[in-house]
C-alpha cells in the first residue's frame, strides 16, 4: 500500500540499501547469470534468510551484511511477467551500457571497452557481501556459494573484491563516505545537521517524495513496494596521473595538497574547505558531527572557499545558487575501494587495476543518478561555468579546465586529463524482502 | 562531442520523448482545444498569467534570480482559430522532466497553470479552487496534462543553444561592470596594459 505517512517499513527494506557498513571492512561483489528461471528462484529462496532487514543496521560485531539486486535482464530471466517488466522506466529497461551517451561513458569509458561481462545481457543477479574482516567474509562467501554452486542453470560470471580502510581513504587519498542524507522515517541521521531529512519516496517505492508525489513504482505493488534502484559502477582511478597533474600545477607539496583540496572541496583528511579554507584540520576531518555541517550560500556564494566546480559542490550543491533544486537530485552513495594502493609519493603508473566500486541508491534513475551525472558532473551550466566537467570524476579529455575562484583574480587550471575511467556497471533493482519472496515463488 | 559554443549535431535529438533538445536547450510545444464558450475566459486567464510580478518585473534582480533558478528562457501562448485552440510553447535549459519538477519545487505555482488549462477540453474536470481537488496538493495533474498534450518539435533552432539563462545573467552583469570601467576617466590608461588587450578591443564600441 502506498502511504503518505513517514513510517518506513524497515522490516521489509534491505538493510544494505539504507545503512552504511561501519569501516573498516572487506567486501565482495558477485554477479550471477540465470539460465534457468526455476534455478534462479531457488537461489533467491536460499538467499533470503541471509539478507538483513533495515531494522537491523550493520554492526561491527555482525558477521556479514548481504544484499541482493536484479538487473532488468535478471528479472526477465526469472520469468517476471511482461506487464511487470513494462512497468519499469526506460533507463532501467535499457541498462547502463545503452545509456552511455547520457552518462559520459565515452572514449576509454565506452561500453565497448568495459570489462566483460559488465554491460552485457548476462548480468542478472548482483550480490554484495561486506564483513568486518577478510576471514569472516570468506566464511560468509562460502555459505553464499552453497546457494548457487552445483546448481545447473546458474553461473557465477563476475567477482570483485573490495575494501574500506579504517581511514575511509579512497585511492586518491581523500576520506570518502562522509556525506549522506537523512531519510525521513528511517531513524538514520544525515551527516549534515543543516539539511532537513529527505522524503522517503526519494529512495524507496511506496512513499511520498520531495514533489509530494509517489515515485513511479514497478508493478505489481508487491514487487515494487519498499524497493529501490541500485546503480553499480566499477570506476578505475588513474592515481599516478592525478598525482602528476597536481605536481605539474604546484611548486610545493603543500600547494599540491591545496590544489587537490580545491578540486575535491575537502582536504584529504575529509576536512571541508567550507570550514577550513586555508589549511587541513585532521581532527575536523575525522569528526562526523562537524565534517559535513556546512552550507554554501551564506558565506561562500562565489566559491572563494569551496569552488563551485569542485567535486563535492557539484555532487551536492546544498543551498548554493544554481539552476534547479538540489533536493530533487540527492542520492544515497556508497564507495568501496578495490585494487592495491599506489604507495605514497609514487607518480609513475604501475599498471595495476585500482579504483572505486560506486554504488547509488535512489528511486529515480533519471532524476537522480543520470541527471547528476549528465548535468552536474559532466557540465557546468547549472552554476554558470559552461561546459567544464568535474575535475576529478568528469569525462575530461585534456581540453577542459577548472576555475578556482580567488580574489582579486581567479586561478584557471587547464588541460585536465581523465582521472576516472568507467570499467563497467549496471542498473539494478533491490526489491524489498517480501518482493524477493514473491519473485522466488513465481510460477510462470 | 561539441565544445562550448558549438552545436553538436547529435545533440539535436528527442530525449526519452521529453521534448526536442538542441545543445543545452529544451523545448516544449503543446496544443489544446478551448471549451466552447470559454474563449473570453481563457484570454483573460492568459492575460492574468502574464501580469504576475514574475512576468512583469523582469529587471528586478529577485525575479531574475528565481527565473534563472528555474532555467526558463521564454513562454508563449497563442490563441488561434477564433480563440478555439491554444498553442503553448516554452524553452528552457535542461531536459523536460527535471525542468518541470524543479520548476514546481522552486515555485509551487502549478495552480497558475491550471487556471489557463481549466478552460481547455484536455484538462481534468473539476473546480480547481475546491480544496478537495487533487491539484491543491500536487502538481501531478498539471504535469499529466502537459505530458499528454505535448508534441515533439520537428525542428528547433536557438541561436545560442549552449548559452543558459545563468550564463546570460552573468554576461549581463559583466557587460554592466565593463561599462562602468569605460566610464572611469582612467579607463584608457588602465586598459592599455598588455593583460587587458582582449578587453581593449571592445572598448571602442
Amino acid at each position: 500500500m502506498q502511504t503518505a505517512s513517514t513510517g518506513l517499513e524497515l522490516s521489509d527494506i534491505q538493510s544494505g540499501a539504507l545503512h552504511p557498513r561501519p569501516s573498516p571492512y572487506a567486501g565482495t561483489y558477485i554477479v550471477l547469470r540465470i539460465d534457468d528461471r526455476r534455478a534462479g528462484r531457488e537461489v533467491l529462496r536460499r538467499l533470503i534468510p541471509a539478507l538483513t532487514p533495515a531494522t537491523d543496521p550493520a554492526r561491527v560485531d555482525q558477521e556479514a551484511w548481504v544484499a541482493a539486486a536484479l538487473s532488468f535482464q535478471g528479472l526477465k530471466a526469472l520469468g517476471v511477467p511482461q506487464a511487470s517488466l513494462d512497468s519499469f522506466p526506460l533507463p532501467f529497461r535499457e541498462g547502463m551500457a545503452a545509456r552511455a551517451a547520457h552518462l559520459g561513458d565515452v572514449g576509454d569509458s565506452a561500453p565497448e571497452n568495459w570489462e566483460e561481462p559488465l554491460g552485457s545481457a548476462d548480468v542478472h543477479l548482483g550480490i554484495t557481501a561486506l564483513s568486518p574482516d577478510k576471514t569472516r567474509l570468506e566464511a560468509v562467501l562460502e555459505r553464499a556459494q552453497k546457494t548457487y554452486e552445483q546448481m545447473p542453470g546458474i553461473s557465477l560470471i563476475w567477482r570483485l573484491d573490495c575494501f574500506a580502510l579504517a581511514t575511509d581513504a579512497e585511492h586518491f587519498g581523500f576520506k570518502d563516505g562522509i556525506s549522506h542524507p537523512a531519510v525521513e522515517g528511517s531513524g538514520v541521521a544525515g551527516s549534515n545537521p543543516e539539511e532537513p531529512p529527505l522524503k522517503a519516496g526519494e529512495f524507496f517505492f511506496g512513499y511520498l517524495d520531495e514533489t509530494n508525489e509517489f515515485p513511479p513504482m514497478p508493478q505489481p505493488e508487491i514487487l515494487g513496494h519498499n524497493g529501490t534502484y541500485i546503480v553499480f559502477r566499477k570506476l578505475h582511478q588513474r592515481v599516478a596521473a592525478f598525482r602528476q597533474y597536481l605536481k605539474a600545477n604546484a611548486s610545493t607539496a603543500e600547494e599540491e595538497a591545496f590544489l587537490g583540496a580545491k578540486m575535491m572541496g575537502r582536504w584529504q583528511s575529509g576536512a571541508p574547505l567550507a570550514l577550513c579554507p586555508t589549511h587541513d584540520d585532521p581532527e575536523l576531518g575525522a569528526d562526523p558531527k562537524r565534517n559535513n555541517a556546512f552550507m554554501f550560500a551564506a558565506d561562500d556564494s562565489k566559491g572563494l572557499k569551496t569552488p563551485p566546480g569542485c567535486h563535492i559542490r557539484r555532487a551536492n550543491p546544498r543551498d548554493a545558487q544554481i539552476t534547479g533544486v538540489p533536493r530533487l537530485h540527492r542520492m544515497i552513495r556508497r564507495g568501496t575501494s578495490y585494487g592495491p594502493l599506489l604507495p605514497d609519493g609514487v607518480v609513475q603508473d604501475d599498471g595495476a587495476e585500482r579504483g572505486l566500486a560506486f554504488v547509488f541508491v535512489g528511486s529515480r534513475l533519471d532524476r537522480q543518478f543520470e541527471f547528476v551525472q549528465r548535468e552536474w558532473m559532466n557540465d557546468s551550466s547549472f552554476f554558470g561555468a559552461g561546459g567544464d566537467k568535474d575535475p576529478i570524476v568528469g569525462d575530461n579529455d585534456g581540453s577542459g579546465g577548472f576555475t578556482i575562484p580567488k580574489a582579486p583574480i581567479r586561478r584557471r587550471l587547464a588541460g585536465l586529463p581523465q582521472f576516472v575511467v568507467t570499467r563497467g556497471g549496471e542498473y539494478f533493482f533491490a526489491p524489498g524482502l517480501r518482493a524477493l519472496r514473491w519473485l522466488s515463488e513465481l510460477d510462470t | 562531442m561539441a565544445t562550448k559554443g558549438e552545436v553538436d549535431p547529435a545533440a539535436t535529438a528527442t530525449n526519452d520523448n521529453m521534448g526536442t533538445k538542441t545543445g543545452k536547450r529544451g523545448e516544449l510545444t503543446m496544443f489544446y482545444t478551448v471549451k466552447p464558450g470559454h474563449e473570453k475566459a481563457i484570454r483573460e486567464a492568459i492575460r492574468a498569467f502574464y501580469e504576475t510580478p514574475f512576468r512583469q518585473n523582469f529587471e528586478d534582480p529577485r525575479v531574475v534570480d528565481v527565473n534563472v533558478k528555474i532555467g526558463v528562457h521564454d513562454v508563449r501562448h497563442v490563441l488561434f482559430d477564433n480563440d478555439t485552440r491554444l498553442c503553448w510553447l516554452t524553452s528552457f535549459d535542461s531536459d523536460w522532466d527535471p525542468y518541470i519538477d524543479d520548476t514546481f519545487a522552486v515555485r509551487d505555482n502549478w495552480v497558475e497553470y491550471a487556471k489557463i488549462l481549466q478552460h481547455t477540453n484536455e484538462a481534468p474536470e473539476g473546480d480547481i479552487t475546491d480544496p478537495n481537488n487533487p491539484i491543491q496538493k500536487s502538481s501531478r495533474p498539471v504535469k499529466d496534462v502537459f505530458n499528454g498534450n505535448r508534441i515533439l518539435a520537428a525542428g528547433f533552432f536557438p541561436t545560442f543553444p549552449n548559452v543558459t539563462v545563468r550564463d546570460i545573467q552573468r554576461d549581463e552583469k559583466l557587460r554592466k561592470a565593463f561599462e562602468q570601467v569605460l566610464d572611469h576617466p582612467g579607463a584608457e590608461e588602465a586598459l592599455s596594459h598588455p593583460a587587458l588587450q582582449p578587453l581593449l578591443e571592445f572598448a571602442s564600441e
